[in-house]
């Protein structure tokens, strides 16, 4: 298992747009794949979960992944992430962006 | 800071739809929005956006029992925040946000336009939170018309403030 923390920099948060876009990657991989915030914590694959969380611009999230494709899957979300949700994955890019 | 208190203003009794009968996700959308813009709460760019936005960022939830969708677009195209809540007789499709390849058929839009940008997590929390809640979607699936429906979502999200999400 490796996880990293990250700060959500974007002025829109982990949530709408954003959530949707995180969801969508990390639904690309095979590990298990929780994104914590504090105490509280989301499977990454929720939506539900995710927008529940509740992460507001300037939060430190701490992404964990736990599998095969784990690094993989970590470096992908925290590229996402720390782009502002620029830099999307192409599989997610093709599926109708 | 948007709390209960405050997001139980942006309903609206003239804002509830008990009887959306519509055949299609984009029926269903341009009608809502029409109808926040002629009550003066959107500016007439916003039906274009939400359906812009509906077709790239999908909007259905996987809820338990009903699933709902939360069409929601920029608050550029907003004059006044308000949420526009419609039950639909028949479910039309939506995908669903986070995993477009999922149809989901929704039978409750909450369609919201907010003017502050940042209250958008908050409400998504507290709209989530009571929507998760079967037998508040029960209840608002069977209310006799809109009027029971407001009343229902006035007192779920005063409630939510104390329940567990």
């Amino acid at each position: 298992m490796i996880s990293a923390e990250i700060t959500v920099e974007n002025d829109h948060g982990l949530h709408s747009r954003p959530a949707d876009l995180f969801v969508r990657t990390a639904r690309l991989y095979r590990s298990a794949i929780t994104v914590h915030k504090g105490a509280a914590s989301a499977d990454a694959k929720q939506i539900l979960r995710v927008l529940l969380l509740n992460v507001s611009p300037g939060t430190v999230i701490t992404i964990e992944a736990d599998g095969p494709d784990e690094q993989a899957a970590l470096e992908d979300l925290r590229t996402l992430v720390t782009s502002n949700f620029q830099i999307i994955n192409e599989a997610v890019r093709s599926s109708g962006l | 800071m948007m709390d209960q208190h405050t997001f139980t203003d942006l309903f609206r009794e003239d804002c509830i739809i008990d009887n959306l009968d519509v055949s299609s996700r984009e029926e269903a959308l341009a009608v809502m929005a029409e109808h926040l813009v002629s009550l003066g709460f959107c500016h007439h760019t916003f039906p274009q956006a939400i359906l812009d936005r509906e077709r790239v960022y999908p909007s259905g939830l996987p809820f338990r029992g009903y699933t709902i969708a939360i069409p929601h677009t920029d608050v550029v195209h907003v004059r006044q925040s308000v949420i526009l809540v419609a039950r639909l007789p028949v479910p039309v499709l939506f995908q669903s946000m986070g995993a477009p390849e999922d149809v989901l058929p929704v039978q409750l839009i909450s369609m919201f336009a907010l003017k502050e940008r940042e209250a958008i997590g908050d409400l998504l929390e507290t709209l989530i939170t009571v929507y998760q809640r079967e037998h508040a979607l029960t209840a608002l699936i069977q209310a006799s018309d809109r009027f029971e429906m407001f009343r229902i979502l006035k007192t779920m999200v005063l409630e939510c403030g104390s329940c567990p999400s």
